[in-house]
């Protein structure tokens, strides 16, 4: 089975066996998510699910990772952008965030205009 | 000021602190009336009051901002004084004017002190006329007048706090956009524009005063707390006593903030902040006209409980007389954000699933949250304050680190692992802190989990689609479910 860490992106490989609880270790699932918290450190655990024919992961998805209201739009469709790249600002709880594309490419398609509102997990912008 | 007895208290705020408020009228056998947002209903806070207003929907600006709504639930409760809390309209001095005007007693300062220090640059120039050493700065943000300040400056906005609205310099090329950036930013957060630039200290540490006046005349400073640690110039970890402020420096620094306080007649609980340099020169930042976040580490260090405090003074008694004058004990308070560390600290959003409390000698914490809680866009993402004391500043730090190892909130990220991690790094251990050292300071990254933590997690993904064994509950020892292991959906 395959676990990603939701913080890092790390996916790791786990074979399933009956094995000890960690004693003091505390978790909860919900649903493909299981939150740990165990000698201070707390994760998030994501099953990877493998569906025939899925794409790998929506690779070309760059979704809000909260939500907000776009507060500026910082690049334009069609352009070239390097991982980094400035693309909207976001704002949430009074405070202005950045959105950077995750990795170089073209950015293909804002979804989003200055003013709209976004919920977490909407996707932003598609960098082909 | 209205200061008279009175027996039922309307606690405009949410939260940690309206739980704070709320606990200290009722140990002082006050009746208590709380307010709520329609998405607070089942709030913490709001089943702690002995009644609850409902004031509308989630949103701040229609119901813990619209300050004739409080006013509404004052006078149908019968509520005869009011207690602000921190944020929201705490710091309004329209609003206390308008408690005020309609016959309540009102837990705060006089309005005119409010409003005297409320904009920045009115502020300063009081300052500087009482003797109150202020930092070189301009409302005139032209270039040529920034160059006779000399750069870096920061750029803020004049009706801001908190943080939101202001911009570092370093170069006339940054100029343009800084000013666009935060007029934008102090238009939104404060429906207010207006900037002003000051020189901006390179590595100085904040620390600031605790003050409290009573409507007898008398001024005291209750120490400092050192608040250097920041992140974007929001506070995360507060101190008291500072690591490095001696007795010497301490009156000092007092009778500047005493001198700050009296110079706008203020009564009950007020902070002056200044910038101390390495040199042990320090510089008037601002004025806080409330009750602070990080009020707890003075009550730990102290011995004193400041909310009951400024009742006292707001019925219009006189300050004790027994106050100490000088620390008991070492008190260290971290700050339990919604945000993810591992990704730009982005707030988070969520339901707490859940949650587990430190206790123990010396640790308190003051929350607002319990499993179910609903973690919303809508308020601040403070969920709680973690703090410890003990009789040295390495006895207090080491309760925290155990204290926040053992605070648990499944269900939304917060920074709990991160703030643990911070306290290790050599620099806090050492106490050299800077306002700036957070942008610096490698704190270590989360580790990935552990094998057994990975084989345990497999295990009850593959139990729940039937191709594994599920953990035998009695392993997991959990106060919710009987199994710490517990499975929503």
């Amino acid at each position: 089975m395959r676990l990603k860490n939701l913080a890092t992106g790390t996916v790791h490989e786990v074979t399933v066996e009956r094995g000890e609880i960690p004693r003091g270790a505390r978790a909860v699932r919900d649903g493909l998510t299981t939150w740990v918290h165990f000698r201070g450190e707390t994760w998030r655990l994501a099953r990877v699910v493998e569906r025939p024919g899925a794409r790998e992961e929506e690779e070309h998805d760059l979704r809000a990772p909260m939500p907000g209201v776009v507060a500026r739009v910082l690049a334009e469709e069609g352009q070239a952008v390097e991982k980094g790249t400035p693309l909207l600002v976001l704002s949430a709880m009074k405070m202005e965030h950045e959105i950077r594309s995750p990795r170089p490419g073209r950015l293909v398609k804002l979804f989003r205009a200055v003013g709209e509102r976004v919920d977490m997990g909407d996707p932003l912008a598609e960098i082909g | 000021m209205n200061a008279r007895p009175f027996r039922k208290v309307l606690v405009a705020n949410r939260g940690e602190i309206a739980v704070r408020v709320l606990t200290a009228c009722r140990t002082q056998g006050l009746a208590t009336v709380a307010v709520a947002s329609e998405a607070d209903v089942g709030a913490r806070h709001a089943r702690l009051a002995d009644e609850l207003v409902v004031l509308g929907p989630a949103p701040a600006r229609e119901s813990y901002l619209v300050a004739a709504k409080i006013l509404d639930a004052a006078r149908a409760t019968g509520a005869d004084a009011v207690h602000p809390g921190f944020g929201f309209l705490s710091e309004n001095g329209a609003f206390a004017r308008a408690v005020l005007d309609a016959g309540l007693v009102w837990i705060g300062p006089p309005p005119a002190a409010m409003e005297a220090m409320g904009l920045k640059v009115p502020s300063r120039e009081r300052m500087k006329a009482a003797g109150v050493p202020v930092v070189p700065g301009t409302h005139d943000l032209s270039p040529e007048h920034l160059a006779t300040i000399g750069l870096p400056v920061v750029i803020k906005a004049s009706a801001g706090g908190g943080g939101k609205g202001m911009r570092v310099v370093r170069s006339e090329g940054e100029l343009d956009a800084a000013i666009a950036s935060c007029r934008r930013e102090a238009e939104a957060a404060f429906g207010d524009p207006t900037l002003y630039a000051e020189r901006y200290l390179e590595h100085p540490r904040h620390v600031e005063i605790q003050v409290f006046g009573d409507v007898h005349g008398r001024v005291v400073a209750l120490g400092e707390r050192e608040c250097s640690l920041q992140r974007r110039h929001q506070k995360v970890i507060e101190e008291s006593p500072s690591p490095v402020v001696t007795p010497e420096l301490r009156a000092r620094m007092s009778e500047a903030a005493v001198a700050a306080a009296k110079a706008v007649g203020y009564v009950n609980a007020g902070t002056v902040e200044f910038l101390l340099d390495a040199d042990g020169s320090f510089y008037f930042l601002e004025m806080n006209t409330r009750l602070q976040v990080e009020h707890p580490v003075t009550e730990e260090a102290w011995g004193l409980d400041l909310v009951t405090l400024q009742l006292a003074v707001a019925a219009g008694q006189p300050l004790p007389q027994d106050l100490p004058e000088a620390p008991v004990a070492h008190a260290i308070e971290a700050r339990l954000y919604a945000e993810d560390p591992e990704n730009g600290f982005l707030p988070q959003v969520g339901t707490v699933l859940v949650y587990e409390e430190p206790g123990g000698p010396g640790v308190r914490v003051d929350s607002g949250i319990e499993a179910g809680s609903e973690i919303s866009v809508h308020y601040d993402p403070m969920l709680a304050k973690i703090v410890a004391k003990g009789r040295s500043r390495e006895e207090a730090r080491r309760r925290l680190v155990d204290a926040l190892g053992r605070t648990v909130v499944l269900g939304v990220a917060t920074n709990v692992s991160w703030l643990r991690r911070l306290l290790e790094t050599p620099e806090f251990i050492r106490g050299d802190l800077d306002t700036s050292l957070l942008s610096r300071l490698e704190v270590p990254a989360s580790p990935e989990p552990p094998p057994e933590i990975l084989a345990a997690v497999a295990g009850v993904h593959a139990a729940g689609d039937g191709r594994g064994v599920a953990p035998a509950p009695a392993a997991f020892p959990d106060p919710f479910a009987g199994g710490a292991f517990r499975v929503l959906a």
